[in-house]
């Protein structure tokens, strides 16, 4: 008898442990949702590669970090927010964002989107991780794939649609997706400068001002906050109507770059490069002293055409000190290239006289 | 003053210090698995210490809460359940606030769960004292580990830094612990001695 009071308060004790220690869990549980990884590697690259093909891709994740917090906070909670901003870059899909959103899937989990847009219209949708804590996704959703992306590509404004309208049988993980699209879109929105667009101002930086003083004879210069795309950040032109475009490159080893390129408007070739940053690192002893000398990269690009960088060989003269990250140098100024017209086709561009 | 409340104080005062009289790393030796992996530089080390010292507190106050409930046939598996609910806390809260800190201490972290400084605690301590002693042992505790585990990790930084890979290996991390722990030993027994002398000093003066 004692043996037996013995064991039932053993076996009492241990449930009342594990029905506490459960009911701590489930609490942790809810409220610390862990983090996932995000930014581009090579799973998701090869993902971005079957719905929005491009030659590389460029994580413009910590140039939005404001817009992307400010969003959260306005629109997002720890199911539902925007995780990350990317840009396909050449090919047909060159310039195009790409949309990292999370939505709410079943029983806690999250459903990670990357959502691929031309302009405002959603050109591309792809799914990066899914966590729905049940067979629902593989059972319903994934077969029913194409129902999804006939649903929303083409689509610029979701109005009143509702998880069951994407067809997949799986209601909950359906909404899910949904919310991530709708993040997507309004946010897509947001950094294409439809909402609130920023005015020109005089340049104050003191780094910016430097360089942009030692490109020409200058002493002032208006800043235009051209970003239509994730090629360039802004145009910068001074009182004799010389443009300088802040453009973005990406590809090469360990990162991207980003330089200033004086462009002839006329002939649409490049006067002078200065650069701003160079996320490139040498490897061992590599001389790449060349990559941060704005006269070696000048001297490299000067009075070359998209076309001419691209008959370049692979990688430029060793001056430069660049080997791997000569594809992104190129890509840089080419895409400082590329927008030259679609400035001065601009609202702010017909303004400026160019000093072609 | 009463002698109980005297007692009582002395015992409190004890308690307190145990964390630096009776140090877990340098004097105790236990928790060495985590000691030598999270001491290569001081942020994992800070960071494994407060783990750690959350982990200690929180399951040495429910163990010591529930002293008198827990059958002896089955306290261990209680305890490491106890202790294990708090360490997946641990966890989730570093996977979800500080990824990146996680990537770095994960693993090292799920071992607190067999760690011999939060069990040992546990069977020596917290089941057989009330909870506000061991409120107290396990925060000094949970500092004296802290600590010692910042000193390593700041002396391993450094030796690493200046180029001794070295004391980046497990040797190393050894060879500074055996250091550490000659020195602090030769402090304390210095201090002992100091101790006794004044005490034997005090005594022939009464005599005399």
């Amino acid at each position: 008898m004692k043996k037996m009071n013995l064991t039932l308060k053993c076996i009492l004790v241990m449930s009342v442990i594990a029905i506490v220690s459960v009911a701590l869990l489930a609490v942790a549980n809810t409220f610390l949702v862990p983090a996932k990884s995000s930014g581009l590697n090579d799973k998701v690259i090869a993902r971005l590669q079957t719905f929005c093909p491009a030659d590389s891709y460029n994580d413009l994740t910590d140039t939005y970090a404001d817009e992307i917090e400010k969003f959260n906070s306005e629109n997002g909670d720890n199911y539902s927010k925007i995780n990350g901003v990317y840009s396909a870059v050449g090919g047909d899909n060159d310039g195009n964002n790409i949309i990292e959103a999370d939505g709410p899937g079943f029983q806690s989990g999250i459903i990670t989107m990357l959502i691929a847009f031309n302009g405002e219209t959603i050109s591309g949708i792809g799914n990066r991780t899914y966590d729905t804590k049940n067979t629902y996704w593989k059972d319903h959703v994934e077969p029913n794939w194409d129902n999804v992306v006939n649903y929303f590509v083409g689509k610029s404004d979701l109005g009143s649609a509702s998880g069951k309208d994407l067809n997949t049988g799986a209601t909950l993980s359906s909404n899910g997706i949904l919310k991530a699209v709708r993040l997507a879109i309004d946010f897509n929105k947001n950094i294409n400068g439809n909402v609130q667009k920023p005015e020109p101002e005089e340049v104050t930086d003191s780094d910016i001002l430097e360089k942009l003083k030692a490109m020409t004879n200058s002493e002032t210069f208006i800043k235009y906050p051209y970003k239509v795309n994730q090629q360039v950040n802004c145009v910068y032109v001074d009182n004799t109507g010389s443009v300088i475009i802040d453009a973005l490159g990406a590809e090469g080893s360990f990162g991207g770059c980003n330089l200033l390129v004086m462009v002839d408007a006329s002939s649409k070739t490049v006067l002078k490069v200065t650069p701003i940053r160079m996320d490139y690192q040498v490897y061992g002893e590599y001389d790449a002293s060349g990559l941060d000398d704005p006269d070696v990269l000048t001297n490299h690009f000067k009075g070359k055409n998209i076309s001419d960088i691209d008959a370049m060989e692979k990688y430029l003269s060793p001056a430069t000190g660049a080997t791997e990250s000569s594809t992104g140098l190129k890509n840089c100024i080419k895409n400082a290239l590329k927008n030259i017209d679609g400035f001065l086709s601009s609202e702010w561009g017909s303004e400026v006289q160019t000093n072609e | 003053m009463s002698n109980k409340m005297l007692l009582n104080k002395r015992i409190i005062k004890k308690t307190a210090l145990g964390g630096i009289l009776e140090n877990p790393v340098f004097v105790l030796v236990l928790g060495m698995c985590p000691t030598i992996k999270a001491s290569t530089n001081i942020t994992d080390a800070f960071a494994l210490g407060i783990a750690t010292t959350f982990v200690l507190i929180c399951s040495n106050v429910i163990i010591s809460l529930f002293r008198k409930f827990i059958p002896d046939q089955v306290r261990l598996p209680a305890y490491i359940v106890i202790i294990a609910t708090f360490v997946t806390i641990v966890q989730l809260f570093l996977a979800s606030l500080l990824p990146d800190l996680n990537q770095s201490i994960g693993p090292i972290v799920a071992m607190i769960v067999v760690n011999c400084i939060v069990l040992g605690r546990a069977e020596s301590f917290a089941s057989k004292n009330s909870v506000l002693l061991t409120l107290i042992d396990c925060t000094s505790m949970g500092i004296g580990f802290t600590l010692s585990l910042l000193l390593m990790g700041a002396i391993r930084q450094g030796l690493i830094a200046l180029n001794f890979s070295i004391f980046s290996t497990t040797a190393g991390g050894f060879l500074v612990l055996g250091l550490l722990m000659a020195l602090f030993n030769f402090i304390m027994m210095t201090v002992e001695k100091r101790k006794m002398q004044k005490s034997r000093a005090g005594l022939n003066e009464e005599v005399e």
